[in-house]
């Protein structure tokens, strides 16, 4: 019997999968990276079968390009980076959120100002150019310090740039390349970090066959 | 400095003998129970045997007789634990041996913790403790508790397998001086240094004193996950938590 | 490369110890995933109750994957499902369990097993109804594991851990006497799987060296295997996590087929424990290497196995739902590139 290969050997290396997605019959659906002429190409896929997959992933890829500033790539249901290269742990994140819109709400992407979620300061994220981004608070007093610096840390371990943590708080891409769209985005979740991680644990957590004696 | 001769009780001067290879651990071993009156050792030597019966007994007979319950515990029940977990890291023994222990040590408990929570001793500090994430041992983290309430620390126990966001729930709920995390487990040891950055992450770092101990751990390895103290068993566990909340309360 | 052999004749030749053309790639644990569940429409819990959809998820492993056997038992519940432990069947991204918290049995006298009933649980014929599916729809190239619980695993899971442990230290003839009660379970379940079409068994009997001791194995179930290897008619492969290279000596005592170790114990040495007397299944690592690392990572542990002369590799228990396909092809990828490297070098 011939190995007939339906699964996809041809997809390149998953980055990311979302092993059952709420907003469509708990389907898995996964981040797929290979190479192409221009660079990085990534391509949402699941192997579901199910009615409407095509419609959910097609959704999902806009969802990429407007949340996080990606751009759709000529191969089906793919998309880059603007910069050609590759931000594996921005384009998990960027990913996992994608999945977690819910299609009845428009898709839009988020400015680089939002209030912050633990004190009145308002969180304001400056392009200084070449991919560098300062991220500043205002309306600090003497009770409650800056925000900037944990929000900047937050930014920067979701999307693994660089941070200077001197008097100004400074992330940057490695790419050297403006990505206004996706740290927008990580804004919103850099504000409650914990939040994120606790989900990522979560489904880290998943799927893993204890044995008995290593079961609650 | 003592000679295992010193050790009065003939059973734990075997133990000592046989299990204990490492030289500055069969000096503080002999020191230990050289320095116990016999009627301790004999409850200690009961307990490294599993036999909770006569841990029951001889608990209630020394009490009863009038001797101070801390001395018990520390003595007797401690004093014993210490050398069941130098077996149990050395593989001489294993879980099921470690268990009958464990339920010896807890039939001597149920004698003495009324009569300390009923002494309404101020605590020194309070410590939140637990087991990271992914592993399923808590014998390492009992031992240091029981040793830590002997001290006279208020100590709130996580559990076993406790998550980066129990041990900040924990933390933001009991305000503690001290967290302390134990892993017995190479594979769950990173997860310390996961829950050090989930603390920076949520901005609480500074919250919090966090110490960190267990078989596998090294100071140099607690070191790089920015602990703030290691302890390489339960007994220096009491030790470095009064160093920190020494530190944490600006004393 | 030339092949010359079937599938399931190359992993009966290696469970017999015999020449093959090249090492088999096994599953004697799940290598079921989410994505896999979705391409075949088989999620679990269902897959792991319904016969059809547990045939269909099992197939994958051949199909798609490239391993030589299949194995429809994903989880190790179904035998103590039928015996009366409470399951907590979760979703499809998540093992179901038994709730160990609520346990069956307090004391060997509790133990009466009604071997009819038992047998005709609606989970063990989900299992025997799985197998005759995937005989008739893969026909005879692949091999069919199916899977029986050991009576150790068993006592963990209707008397708790706890309690079981603590019995084995506080009476050894208790704890016999619940091994002995047990057994006939491990064997009937395992006869009624082979008369369904099963090539060989998984035996999981999780003495873990994290665990008990060495002598413990040699105490309380060395005998026990070897009464399983005569009394069932069929290769046994038995499976016990972590560190085992102390008891490794003691199981190929047993005669049993092979012995299925994890990563925590190196290849040549486990090779040297068992001293030619059983086959090894290896070992590559679930959590480190086929979840989280990449099919280069895979293929290296993989390689470390052929290179010790392990007879048969796989994961080293049943692999993460999310594991990326990409990773668990790389193990029969493995394979054929070791064999076509070591061709060429030969000619």
């Amino acid at each position: 019997m011939t190995v007939v290969d339906r699964s996809g050997s041809d997809l390149g290396r998953r980055v990311e999968l979302v092993s059952m997605d709420k907003h469509h019959r708990d389907i898995s659906i996964a981040l797929y990276l290979r190479e192409d002429d221009d660079g990085p190409v990534a391509r949402v896929h699941s192997f579901s079968g199910a009615d409407g997959v095509a419609e959910r992933l097609e959704y999902l890829v806009d969802a990429l390009c407007v949340l996080g500033g990606l751009q759709r790539a000529d191969a089906e249901r793919s998309v880059r980076f603007p910069c050609r290269s590759w931000h594996n742990t921005a384009a998990k994140r960027l990913f996992a959120e994608a999945c977690k819109h819910d299609p009845a709400t428009p898709l839009e992407s988020r400015p680089l100002e939002a209030p912050d979620s633990r004190t009145d300061q308002t969180i304001v994220v400056e392009p200084l150019g070449d991919g560098a981004y300062e991220v500043k608070a205002s309306g600090v007093t003497e009770d409650t310090p800056s925000r900037a610096p944990a929000i900047a840390r937050g930014i920067a371990k979701l999307a693994e740039l660089s941070f200077d943590d001197g008097e100004r708080s400074i992330v940057k891409f490695a790419c050297g390349q403006n990505h206004d769209a996706l740290i927008g985005l990580l804004l919103l979740r850099a504000q409650n970090l914990r939040q994120v991680l606790r989900e990522e644990e979560m489904e880290a957590s998943k799927g893993v066959l204890a044995a008995p004696s290593q079961q609650e | 400095m003592p000679e295992l001769t010193d050790v009065t009780n003939e059973f734990i001067r075997e133990e000592i003998d046989e299990f204990v290879e490492r030289d500055d651990e069969r000096e503080r071993m002999i020191t230990m129970f050289a320095a116990c009156r016999p009627e301790m050792q004999d409850i200690a030597a009961a307990l490294i045997e599993g036999e909770d019966d006569v841990v029951d007994q001889l608990t209630r007979a020394q009490l009863d007789a009038g001797t101070e319950a801390l001395e018990v515990m520390d003595d007797g029940l401690i004093a014993g634990m210490a050398l069941v977990g130098i077996k149990f890291r050395e593989n001489f023994i294993f879980v099921p041996e470690v268990l009958a222990c464990a339920r010896a040590m807890k039939a001597g408990m149920a004698h003495i913790e009324p009569i300390l929570s009923d002494a309404g001793i101020e605590p020194v500090g309070k410590v939140v403790m637990g087991t990271v994430k992914g592993d399923l041992h808590d014998i390492g983290k009992n031992l240091c508790i029981m040793m830590l309430r002997g001290a006279g620390f208020e100590v709130i126990d996580l559990g076993v397998d406790t998550s980066p966001d129990d041990f900040i729930d924990a933390v933001e709920e009991h305000r503690p001086l001290v967290m302390g995390m134990s892993a017995l487990l190479t594979t769950t040891m990173p997860n310390m240094g996961k829950t050090i950055d989930a603390f920076v992450d949520a901005d609480l770092r500074e919250a919090v004193k966090i110490m960190v101990g267990g078989a596998p751990v090294t100071p140099e390895f607690a070191e790089d996950m920015g602990a703030d103290g290691y302890g390489k068993d339960a007994m220096a566990c009491v030790a470095i938590a009064k160093q920190l909340v020494e530190v944490g309360s600006g004393a | 490369m030339t092949t010359t052999m079937t599938s399931r004749e190359r992993v009966l030749a290696a469970l017999r110890g015999d020449p093959v053309d090249r090492t088999p790639a096994v599953n004697p644990t799940s290598i079921a995933t989410v994505e896999l569940m979705d391409l075949v429409d088989a999620p679990f819990p269902d897959a792991n109750r319904e016969p059809e959809l547990m045939a269909r998820l099992a197939a994958c492993g051949h199909t798609e994957l490239g391993f030589d056997s299949v194995m429809p038992v994903f989880s190790i519940i179904q035998d103590s499902s039928a015996l009366g432990c409470k399951i907590q069947w979760e979703q499809k991204d998540n093992w179901p369990t038994v709730k160990m918290t609520e346990p069956i049995y307090d004391s060997p006298d509790d133990i009466d097993v009604d071997t009819d009933a038992v047998l005709d649980h609606p989970d063990t014929q989900c299992v025997v109804d799985a197998i005759k599916i995937l005989r008739r729809e893969l026909g005879e190239d692949v091999a069919i594991i199916g899977k029986t619980m050991g009576p150790w695993s068993m006592g963990y899971h209707t008397f708790g851990v706890e309690p079981f442990l603590l019995m084995s230290l506080d009476d050894q003839d208790k704890t016999k006497l619940v091994l002995e009660r047990l057994k006939q379970l491990t064997i009937d379940f395992g006869i009624m799987q082979i008369e369904a079409g099963a090539d060989a068994l998984t035996l999981p009997d999780h003495a873990t060296g994290d665990l008990v001791s060495g002598e413990y194995y040699h105490r309380y179930l060395e005998e026990l295997h070897q009464e399983f290897a005569e009394a069932i008619p069929a290769p046994l492969i038995l499976h016990i996590c972590g560190r085992t290279v102390d008891r490794m000596p003691y199981i190929a005592n047993t005669g049993m087929a092979a012995f299925h170790y994890d990563s925590k114990n190196d290849p040549v040495e486990s090779m040297e424990a068992v001293d030619g007397r059983i086959r090894l299944v290896g070992n590559v690592n679930n959590p480190e290497t086929l979840f989280a690392r990449g099919p280069d990572e895979v293929k290296a542990e993989v390689k470390a196995n052929l290179a010790a002369g392990v007879q048969m590799v796989g994961p080293e228990c049943a692999c993460p739902l999310q594991t990326p396909l990409e990773n668990l092809r790389a193990i029969p990828e493995a394979v054929l590139e070791w064999t076509e490297e070591r061709e060429r070098a030969a000619a």
